[in-house]
């Protein structure tokens, strides 16, 4: 299901969209798909940051090597 | 410019290593430029498995992390019949296992560097690369306009 999200830009900025040869619609969409990723991407980043697990003996390289030569 | 992870550099942004801060400048580094990072969705495997075994008590059921995993701005690309009939025969002629020649076939496909920190696969492939080259890498990469420079 899609939905209609309208927004409200000055002349220029659309002038300038188009001026990349994008229509404002196709232009906003990929952008708000984009941004929405890296947003969520950041978010996690920052949530990864404060609650990384505790190391062990092994580095992770180690442990997934030990992985993959075992199955 | 593609680059394509390796589970053992994703799985060190769940893991508090010395090298952890790398992989977490690695992603955020990327997303300023015009950079995209691709991965297998094997890594949804090894890394939820490396997880699994770094888990206390207090971490709950892990399933926050394993969000975490999917919200990352990676395109993880799933195994189709071409990708793991190249893969068969990459293991077999570099003597590695089914699950290091997905990976590195899949950089074979975006014609990308594979950033990996396994010391085999290093040795093994001229397109497996420390996450250390791979920063100097996206150091040199332009930055993307962002929408304020509209």
């Amino acid at each position: 299901m899609s939905v209609t999200i309208s927004v409200r830009v000055d002349d220029e900025v659309k002038k300038k969209i188009e001026e990349l040869g994008y229509t404002p619609s196709e232009y906003i969409k990929k952008i708000l798909i984009q941004e929405l990723k890296k947003e969520r991407s950041r978010r996690a980043m920052a949530w990864l940051k404060a609650h990384r697990l505790p190391s062990g003996e092994k580095s992770v390289e180690e442990e997934i090597r030990e992985d993959r030569d075992s199955r | 410019m593609n680059l394509v992870l390796d589970s053992s550099v994703i799985a060190k942004l769940f893991i508090d290593e010395k090298d952890s801060d790398k992989a977490t400048e690695l992603l955020e580094k990327s997303s300023t430029k015009d950079i995209k990072l691709i991965a297998s969705t094997l890594v949804f495997y090894e890394v939820g498995n490396t997880i699994l075994k770094h888990l206390r008590e207090k971490d709950k059921d892990g399933t926050e992390y394993m969000d975490q995993l999917f919200f990352l701005n990676i395109e993880y690309s799933s195994l189709d019949k071409a990708l793991a009939g190249e893969a068969i025969r990459t293991a077999r002629i570099n003597d590695i296992t089914y699950y290091d020649a997905v990976h590195i076939t899949l950089s074979q496909r975006h014609k990308s560097a594979f950033v990996t920190e396994d010391k085999e696969l290093l040795r093994k492939f001229k397109n497996a690369i420390p996450m250390k080259d791979a920063l100097e890498r996206i150091e040199k990469e332009p930055k993307t306009t962002n929408l304020r420079s509209l």
